[in-house]
């Protein structure tokens, strides 16, 4: 007979219940009515094309210098004008596209990877093996990010390539831990308990049933990261640890541009905007995802 | 209290230590000999030998971790290759610079995340509230080094309010304190506001307003004291962020500080000073966290009387 | 009739959520006399709760808003008062007690400073007289070490001892009419008892008015003296505590009281009312109770009844009594 605070008895999902929804559906309902994160969902799909086709659409070539259009202002046949060797910086920001999200990707699919599987071997034997890993990520994390990646790069020496494994490896600790601990919630619980008794084996357990039940905070954290991912990679181009020039990524095309920043800002200030607009959408499409997956879980 | 705070302190030591190993290990996994790295690509077999030696790299690597220790502790961070300088001399010349960007920073990010973060919670779904938070998400999706550009390029070169880089005076430290304090005051206005919200619905606020208070003093005084628990700890995580942000930013500012020496260290390959650099923010982060902790314990009541 | 303290009428308090409107409380009608003790009885999810809320204005942080009805308190009407008005009457004039004692106090203040902020903010005693007022309070409550309890926090005291400081929280500023919902709900036996003595005493020695929400037949036989039943947002009967004891016409009343064990009777067995309340999706079209009346008609099934009189102060929404009612009431 508790009755909490208001006699509110409405959420008790009688009606809801009576229709069987799918786990997708459910997700399906609640997503589609955020609209914002349905707009940057829309946006991130468009730049993928724009990743695609890449070179078919750009209006000039990114690479080929035009001594006759040095630092020329936005017009209409350049609309984001040209940088100091005359390239249009339009175009360059579309080959462009290709390289942020390629870093963004693939160095979250590894750390969430990596993580995802430390998480759950960590999660589910415990023991010294937990106490090891997490201390290992406690490390890990006693580093300011990026610092982490400066460091690993101080290593392995400037490049893309190299920026990828930087920043997955920074990623790797934060998705061990959230896998962790769903993982420690859901082991717990009775179906696992019952499949252990019917002797599943530990390998099916964690992939069959613990797995499948981490993975829609698995899902909103890689959307989260990939923003982050983004970011820090341009941050290393800017900083000249990353893609070397003449390579279009955006956070070199900006680093390039600093020189004229007196004279033509344009020149890091549409890289820099694409850069923005980029996170922003995966950070948008991160949180909305959260709000219909899980909300429980905060930034 | 007082034990609690030794307990923390006792705490971080196994961090401190495995950090120490990573660090040391750090130079050993670079590609090449070290020995070699030090004494330069010109120097003869002799010289890489005898600086070899100097080093004590000839060592076994446990006798060699022991001796980089000790000098730690003693203050000795070893030489810089480029200037031929102690490594602490150059860190120290860098440190305040480095240490004011950040607290300024904070100060920004504090102020600003918690007005906005308040804000959106108590105008909760109203136009304040999107306003808030579409700032907010916006702010973490903002690349540092753009936002410190673009405002050079408006404050500095158009409107000649403030400098574009250096230190002259206290005008130098507005632009670049708050492009690194923009990211963390968005991150802060976030958490605020769902930390907020969640301490709005419990019971003792609805006694707060049936007491007769007004909803000012609810929302600040019954509602925040409760809510800044979380939020301090959290605050104290970004201050990592801060660190790293630096590094980024001073370079956008021509700053004289930890993060441009880091940089230009690293492009240099000076090992000895990247080293010394990362323990030293590793340190920081990591007693930071420490009164973060401490500060936790000071607001809650429930630890506080233990 | 005694002085009206507090006169409901057609209460209408909905929620709105997802775009639909929930009515928690249907058209309550309910008055309470001065220094009197109203019992508010019904089973979770009848608008008992909503009732209280919207009486002190606390609506605004819910779904809730109140649609249709008056609330008036001596001689203002409470849901046309602007909100500061309000807040002169909240704490004030009308107090009140929760369900949760474990939750309703604020873990980062000193019980001191929780109590004598409505006594500072109400009586504008100064921070001397506040002490020695909330000491006062304590000892009046019953707590021990009121001198130290004072400057604790509320994690270091039991739930009932939480009670008590709620309780000494809400009489601080001499209420005319204090309200308790669930206020012995959360707590063990024992402890219950203490509470609802210590509320007698208070109640008695300050002359305060009071509303009891509770689903407990007990407590309501022990300290009220007038009932009102609610079901499904609706008053459905209403009578003072000996008549309906003794007397109960409606048959959701009758169920109550016979799913409540009695001394002497040994062997008769306990029976419980079929069902449940309906959610709002499924509302009955006639009789709310309906469906799980066991006197059930043909008519109750279409049509609502009203709540009429029956006798002298003893009030009943039932069409089994339609030959029964006096039919000028009031």
């Amino acid at each position: 007979m508790k009755n909490g605070t208001v006699d509110l008895h409405i959420k008790d999902g009688r009606q809801e219940a009576e229709k069987v929804r799918t786990p997708f559906l459910e997700f399906w309902r609640k997503f589609k009515k955020q609209r914002i994160a349905m707009i940057a969902a829309f946006f991130i799909g468009f730049l993928f094309i724009v990743a695609l086709l890449g070179p078919f659409i750009a209006p000039y070539s990114a690479v080929e210098p035009d001594y006759e259009n040095i630092l020329s202002s936005p017009s209409m046949q350049h609309l984001a004008g040209t940088d100091a060797f005359g390239r249009d910086i339009f175009s360059r920001i579309i080959e462009g596209t290709r390289i942020s999200l390629f870093v963004g990707l693939s160095s979250v699919f590894f750390s969430a990877v990596l993580g995802t599987i430390l998480g759950l071997v960590s999660g589910y034997y415990g023991g010294w093996l937990d106490n090891m890993i997490m201390r290992i990520c406690d490390v890990l994390f006693a580093f300011p990010g990026i610092l982490l990646a400066i460091g690993i790069i101080a290593i392995l020496g400037p490049g893309l390539g190299n920026v990828v494994i930087a920043v997955a490896i920074f990623g790797i600790p934060t998705f061990a831990r959230i896998v962790r601990s769903s993982t420690l919630s859901i082991k717990e619980t009775l179906y696992v308990e019952s499949a252990r008794s019917v002797g599943a084996s530990a390998k099916r357990i964690i992939f069959k049933h613990i797995f499948p039940s981490t993975l829609s905070s698995i899902i909103v954290y890689f959307t989260m990261r990939i923003g982050t991912a983004i970011l820090t990679a341009a941050s290393l181009s800017f900083l000249g640890l990353g893609a070397q020039p003449p390579s279009p990524e955006w956070g070199a095309m900006l680093s390039a541009g600093r020189d004229f920043l007196n004279t033509a800002p344009h020149v890091t200030f549409f890289p820099g905007l694409s850069i923005f607009i980029t996170v922003l959408a995966f950070n948008l499409l991160g949180d909305g995802l959260r709000d219909a997956l899980d909300p429980k879980m905060k930034d | 209290m007082f034990h609690y705070t030794i307990k923390r302190l006792l705490g971080i030591i196994p961090t401190l230590f495995i950090v120490s190993i990573f660090i040391f290990m750090f130079v050993h996994m670079i590609p090449g000999d070290p020995a070699r790295l030090v004494a330069g690509p010109d120097a003869s077999y002799k010289d890489v030998e005898l600086v070899r030696q100097e080093l004590g790299l000839d060592q076994p690597k446990v006798k060699q971790y022991f001796v980089y220790l000790g000098k730690i502790l003693q203050g000795d961070l070893g030489t810089s290759m480029k200037t031929k300088r102690p490594v602490f001399d150059e860190i120290a010349d860098r440190f305040m610079p480095t240490f004011w960007l950040t607290i300024w920073s904070m100060v920004w990010a504090i102020v600003f995340g918690l007005l906005i973060g308040v804000i959106s919670a108590t105008k909760r779904n109203k136009w304040q509230d999107y306003t808030g938070m579409f700032g907010a998400v916006s702010g973490i999706s903002l690349p540092s080094f753009w936002l410190g550009l673009m405002l050079i390029q408006l404050f500095s070169v158009k409107l000649g309010w403030f400098p574009t880089g250096g230190i002259e005076s206290w005008k130098s430290y507005i632009l670049p304190s708050v492009t690194l304090g923009a990211g963390v005051a968005a991150v802060i206005a976030r958490f605020t506001r769902s930390s907020l919200m969640d301490i709005l619905r419990e019971d003792y606020i609805r006694t707060g307003r049936a007491k007769g208070l007004k909803e000012n003093v609810v929302v600040w005084n019954h509602a925040l004291k409760n809510a800044m628990i979380p939020v301090i700890t959290m605050t104290g995580l970004q201050f990592g962020f801060l660190l790293g942000g630096s590094i980024v930013v001073e370079t956008v500012f021509s700053w004289p500080g930890l993060g441009r020496l880091l940089i230009d260290s690293v492009s240099f390959r000076d090992y000895p000073v990247i080293q010394a650099e990362m323990l030293l923010f590793a340190l920081e982060f990591i007693l930071i966290n420490l009164i973060v902790d401490v500060l936790y314990g000071m607001m809650n009541p429930q630890i506080r009387y233990k | 009739m005694s002085n009206r303290l507090l006169e409901i009428s057609n209460l209408k308090t909905y929620f709105f959520v997802d775009n639909q409107q929930i009515p928690a409380v249907n058209g309550v009608d309910l008055f309470i006399n001065e220094g009197e003790t109203l019992g508010i009885v019904g089973e979770s999810g009848c608008g008992k709760s909503v009732t209280s809320l919207s009486i002190m204005g606390l609506l605004g942080h819910t779904p809730g808003k109140v649609v249709d009805g008056s609330i008036r308190f001596k001689d203002s009407d409470l849901l046309t008062l602007p909100e500061d008005k309000m807040r002169k009457i909240r704490g004030n004039e009308i107090a009140m007690i929760f369900q949760e004692p474990m939750t309703s106090l604020n873990p980062v203040y000193k019980i001191g400073q929780q109590i004598g902020e409505a006594v500072r903010l109400h009586l504008k005693y100064d921070k001397k007289k506040t002490r020695e007022h909330v000491i006062n309070m304590l000892k009046l409550v019953g707590i021990p070490r009121a001198e130290e309890i004072i400057d604790e926090f509320p994690h270091q005291l039991s739930g009932g001892m939480r009670q008590r400081v709620m309780i000494a929280m809400a009489m601080s500023c001499n209420p005319t009419l204090l309200i308790a919902d669930e206020p012995t709900t959360a707590l063990d036996v024992t402890i219950q008892a203490q509470i609802l003595e210590i509320m007698k005493k208070v109640k008695q020695e300050k002359g305060t008015a009071m509303m009891l929400i509770t689903h407990d037949l007990g407590v309501v036989a022990e300290m009220c003296d007038r009932i009102v039943v609610m079901y499904a947002g609706k008053v459905v009967e209403e009578a003072d505590v000996f008549e309906l004891f003794e007397n109960p016409k409606h048959p959701y009343t009758k169920g109550l009281l016979n799913s409540v064990p009695k001394l002497g009777l040994k062997s008769e067995r306990l029976t419980s009312i079929p069902g449940n309340v309906p959610t709002p999706a499924n509302m009955p079209k006639g009789c709310k109770f309906a469906p799980r009346c066991i006197e059930v008609m043909e008519i109750c099934k279409t049509e609502d009844p009203e709540l009429s009189q029956i006798s002298n102060g003893h009030q009943c929404r039932c069409f089994l009594y339609e030959d029964e009612f006096v039919k000028e009431a009031k």
